[in-house]
């Protein structure tokens, strides 16, 4: 017991050094993290769920507020759901008339963010606060289809890119035909994960918290149970002496040279151009608020 | 026969740090008086000469420590007429340097049973002179190879391989001297092997007083049927010598003719000397060797399962809670 103390002395120190420096840094994070708070005074509407299509109960409604008060700390921007069951093709239209029939619900979602006047830190009219607004209008429109839209603002309109909008979109669309509940609470989480703290939190699957140690302990296996002493250390001359080795005939004759030639294939290729990236499909509103976001239909 | 001191009457050995005989009990040096068997009666591979006890020595034990009275019995007829050593290197590691050099190897080893290293378990480590047949040999080789150098280049669309052929041609005389090769069936061959090297500088005519103190054992095997190891090792490091004399920087080297002749041999026979340590764990032997010239050692610590578990265990939960720990607060 005391050779297994002192042999693992510097272990415990080291990692006992690590684990008081992470938490500190984790109290000091915590404390820090507190400090970023909503400042809008513009908008002091607190609710966030706007159940007008009715397809949620009211449990699950106080469900989702409770979750989304929870996952706007940590994602530090609005997070409002507005479900509807209704058209919105005269709506959308009276706004501008070539709108296509799958955006009459972007146009909807713009205004309905814009007119509450939502965004984290909206204090005046002209900011665009952050934040983001789910409408999912379960009205088939004339195109017979049901048209959803999530409109991204401020913050949270610089940091998703098309690409994360239709991800969040597709988690969306996972569930909501037969739990909207979980298809809503998917995409809380969804903002929450890629906005704000938790999308630098570094995602390591499970079973390398189990894997690493586990080198680790067949690496010191290795080096510590290994006990052979002696190695060889004699060579073929060490029995020869310094006069032992005597060459009667040593050289090597040049015979022949030959020259061979091969042409080479060259392939004319061109290089690719660099995609563009970030944000994803910005547009004014008419409110003249600017606006990211995507839609699905289904 | 065995060495007493004529002033005290102990039992005099041969002492590895002053290289000379001394008495373990009184001091004297080189005080030594050698007692041999008398009578038609006697034999000294029968009785203790010195209390009489029965002793019980292996079939080639020329040297040995009687159990009864500790002293240091040579068994004549071992050491004499065709077993008469022509050489022997005296011990220049005493028992005390020879635990030190044991527990400074493995002492590290955590993995080791705690009485491995015991002062009580080392201080059964014994001397012994070992027998070996040392080679004298003139080698001849001969070897033919082709070789090829290739060069590389590119100029405009065409590359361009340049292929040079040349013959390689070597012959060899090598004179071998002192390759050993132990004479014990007992003492395992690589183990021996590993002993090596020597340093024969140190090498005298054998003297019977130079046993004392020591185990020992006359060859098993006669220097003609050992010669075998020696010729292929020679062949061998001759046929590597010739290798490592080729320095052109050869793409391919393809041998066509090797030859390696052992134009002549002799030998002598000798004792050269290695501690011996012994030790028992969970019925296994592990056997400990070291030079007793040099100090080389030779052997692997044994290990406990349950140490090596219980540490590998402490490391893991350390690990994995400081991982654990550190990913959550990133």
């Amino acid at each position: 017991m005391r050779n297994w103390f002192r042999f693992f002395r510097i272990w415990f120190l080291v990692c006992g050094i690590i684990i008081i420096i992470c938490v500190i840094s984790m109290i000091w994070n915590k404390q820090n993290a507190v400090n970023y708070e909503r400042v809008n005074t513009y908008c002091t509407e607190s609710e966030r769920v706007f159940d007008y299509g009715d397809v949620l109960t009211d449990e699950e409604e106080d469900k989702l507020r409770a979750l989304i008060a929870e996952k706007e700390q940590v994602a530090h921007c609005d997070i409002i759901l507005l479900t509807m069951k209704e058209s919105l093709e005269e709506y959308a239209k009276s706004y501008d008339p070539n709108v296509p029939s799958n955006q009459y619900v972007m146009i909807k979602a713009d205004n309905f963010y814009d007119e509450y006047g939502f965004g984290w830190n909206k204090t005046k009219e002209s900011d665009d606060g952050d934040g983001c607004i789910l409408l999912d209008n379960w009205f088939r429109e004339s195109d017979g289809k049901i048209h959803t839209w999530l409109s991204t603002s401020g913050s949270v309109e610089r940091q998703f890119s098309s690409s994360t909008i239709d991800r969040i979109l597709d988690d969306v669309y996972d569930y909501v035909e037969y739990d909207p509940y979980r298809a809503y609470k998917t995409y809380v989480e969804d903002i929450a994960r890629y906005m704000g703290n938790e999308e630098t939190k570094l995602e390591v699957p499970i079973y390398v918290y189990f894997v690493i140690p586990t080198i680790v302990a067949i690496i010191f296996i290795a080096i510590y149970a290994s006990g052979k002493e002696g190695k060889k250390t004699v060579n073929e001359s060490t029995y020869v002496g310094e006069n032992g080795i005597n060459f009667e005939v040593m050289y090597d004759q040049f015979i022949s040279k030959a020259i061979s030639q091969r042409r080479i294939e060259r392939s004319d290729s061109g290089g690719y151009g660099g995609g563009g990236g970030g944000g994803g499909g910005h547009h004014i509103s008419s409110g003249g608020h600017s606006h990211g976001g995507g839609g699905h239909s289904r | 026969m065995f060495f007493r001191c004529k002033n005290c009457g102990g039992n005099i050995v041969y002492n590895p740090d002053k290289g000379m005989m001394v008495c373990p009990h009184c001091g004297g040096e080189e005080t030594q008086d050698k007692k041999t068997g008398e009578g038609e009666n006697y034999n000294s591979l029968e009785t203790c000469l010195n209390c009489g006890a029965p002793i019980k020595p292996g079939p080639f034990t020329s040297a040995e420590r009687c159990e009864y009275c500790g002293h240091y019995l040579i068994h004549d007829e071992r050491v004499t007429g065709k077993y008469k050593p022509s050489e022997l290197l005296p011990f220049r590691i005493s028992k005390e340097k020879a635990k030190e050099i044991l527990y400074n190897a493995f002492r590290k080893k955590v993995f080791a049973p705690s009485d491995f290293l015991s002062n009580q378990m080392l201080e059964k480590m014994e001397g012994m002179y070992v027998p070996y047949f040392l080679y004298d040999m003139n080698v001849n080789g001969e070897f033919e190879a082709n070789a090829t150098k290739t060069r590389r280049w590119i100029s405009g669309d065409i590359e361009y391989t340049e292929t040079s052929i040349f013959r390689i041609h070597r012959k060899l005389a090598a004179k071998f001297n002192r390759v050993p090769v132990d004479a014990s069936d007992v003492m395992p061959d690589d183990s021996m092997d590993l002993m090596e090297p020597y340093d024969y500088a140190d090498l005298k005519d054998f003297r019977e007083p130079d046993l004392s103190g020591f185990y020992s054992e006359c060859y098993n095997k006669t220097s003609d049927e050992l010669a075998y190891r020696a010729e292929t090792r020679a062949r061998n490091d001759a046929s590597k010598i010739i290798r490592n004399s080729i320095t052109g920087a050869y793409t391919t080297i393809t041998p066509m003719y090797e030859n390696i002749d052992i134009a002549s041999r002799s030998d002598k026979y000798s004792l050269l000397p290695v501690w011996q340590y012994i030790y028992s764990y969970k019925n296994k032997l592990y056997t400990y060797y070291i030079n007793g010239q040099t100090g080389k050692l030779v052997g692997e610590a044994p290990r406990s399962m349950g140490k090596i578990l219980g540490y590998a265990a402490t490391l893991w939960a350390l690990i994995f809670v400081t991982f654990m720990v550190v990913m959550h607060a990133a």
